[in-house]
């Protein structure tokens, strides 16, 4: 579960496994590299597209910060 | 049907240095004496955690008034819970903000009056403005969620564009712009406060023009003024549905004012566990489901979005709770809201019987 302000958002699967590597210290780089390394049977370009749009999303709505 | 508390709105106090005309405390204020200690809101907060409750809301009156802030929130987080404290800032030091963020606070909502100090303070009834500015930088020195939250009216409402440039300044995550909420103290200033419908409209065009330009950088959060709707608010999002208040003297609510309607006992948390009185007591059942409902709410499609408005507004409006809120275009009492805002159009109905301006009613201190 994802807590914010005045909100929630229950997180699972691969948002889950995004999010638990967001620990205010890892650069998206960082975090990138670490989720190919752990879905190996994924394309990688895609594995960073798709963090990088959702991370957007919740930068959008003032729930992240990078 | 089973619902879960997901926030448990915590008034820890109703002591406040502030006298804003717009509290939305009620009218009778719980005395410092029967405040609930240390252990017993300790307890609460693992009951409300227990029973579903994600977030906790810590206000008051003014909560920083409490000596024991800081072990209320490590109780909080312990707990489980997200704790969020809503402030007027006055009371809290720079050390004592270092405290309670230390204890595992995770986001702080700061109250401005107004983006200009004169007014500000006049509503207030307190020298606050200036300190808030302040403390607000200090605020952002620390790794917290920030709200600036403001309170607008018919005096204030002129100055949106500055108000949302203000947050901007202090660096809030979110702002949040709530317009008044006629109950308690409010009320008895309603006619000062209701805004006109042409600043009503001005209003909504700059607040759309600011969430589009801020988006991703500052969330703005819209309350609406629901005598200018035409369907009621799902006030609570639905009486004993999503949120529990207690207030300072343990007293459990389905909503902050729902004090004020009469023939009703709400059971305290000092005799009662927090799961007893959410499930079963006959205060958090009685305007559960549709079964209460009076039509035209009962035939209406939008019963189970508004849930007929808000009860302590009807019985504030109407004289009974259990009528369809009166803000509602189909409600039969509309016509209470409909002459108020009559009167706010002709530019009459904030002057006494002899044609001055009627003086503000402060909130009082319990």
């Amino acid at each position: 579960m994802l807590l914010f302000p005045e909100g929630a958002i229950r997180v699972q699967g691969t948002g889950r496994a995004i999010l638990e590597h967001c620990d205010g210290q890892r650069t998206f780089a960082d975090i990138v590299r670490e989720l190919q390394a752990l879905y190996v049977l994924t394309d990688a370009a895609r594995i960073k597209n798709e963090a990088g749009d959702f991370l957007a999303q919740l930068r959008e709505k003032r729930i992240v910060d990078f | 049907m089973s619902f879960v508390p997901l926030a448990l709105i915590a008034e820890l106090t109703h002591r406040c240095p502030l006298h804003c005309v717009y509290c939305s405390n009620p009218l009778e204020l719980q005395k410092t004496a029967n405040e609930l200690s240390t252990a017993e809101w300790t307890r609460v907060f693992h009951e409300a955690a227990r029973l579903g409750s994600l977030h906790v809301h810590l206000t008051g009156g003014e909560p920083v008034a409490r000596t024991d802030l800081a072990d209320l929130i490590s109780a909080a987080r312990a707990a489980g819970l997200y704790t969020n404290l809503i402030t007027s800032g006055i009371g809290l030091s720079e050390q004592r903000l270092r405290h309670v963020v230390a204890a595992g606070l995770e986001h702080l909502q700061l109250s401005f009056q107004d983006s200009r100090e004169e007014p500000a303070n006049s509503v207030a009834g307190a020298r606050a403005h200036a300190y808030k500015l302040e403390l607000a930088r200090h605020i952002r020195e620390h790794q917290i969620a920030f709200t600036v939250n403001i309170v607008i009216h018919r005096g204030n409402v002129d100055h949106l564009d500055e108000i949302i440039a203000m947050a901007e300044r202090l660096q809030a995550n979110r702002l949040e712009i709530a317009h008044v909420q006629y109950y308690g103290w409010a009320l008895l200033n309603r006619d000062s406060l209701l805004p006109t419908r042409d600043q009503l409209q001005d209003s909504l065009r700059i607040i759309a023009a600011a969430q589009e330009r801020l988006r991703g950088r500052m969330r703005i959060d819209y309350v609406t003024p629901d005598y200018y709707a035409r369907y009621p608010k799902a006030c609570m999002g639905g009486w004993g549905r999503k949120l529990l208040v207690v207030d300072p003297a343990g007293r459990a609510l389905p909503c902050h004012a729902a004090g004020v309607i009469p023939g009703m006992q709400f059971d305290n948390v000092r005799e009662h566990s927090l799961e007893w009185i959410w499930n079963h007591s006959a205060a958090f059942n009685k305007f559960r489901g549709d079964a209460w409902m009076p039509e035209p709410c009962r035939s209406c499609d939008r019963r189970s979005e508004d849930f007929g408005g808000c009860r302590c507004q009807a019985f504030l409006l109407t004289g009974d709770a259990a009528a369809t809120d009166p803000v509602c275009s189909l409600a039969p009492h509309h016509q209470v809201v409909a002459a108020s805002l009559e009167r706010v159009a002709a530019g009459s109905d904030h002057l006494n019987a002899g044609g001055q301006p009627a003086a503000w009613s402060y909130r009082v201190n319990p």
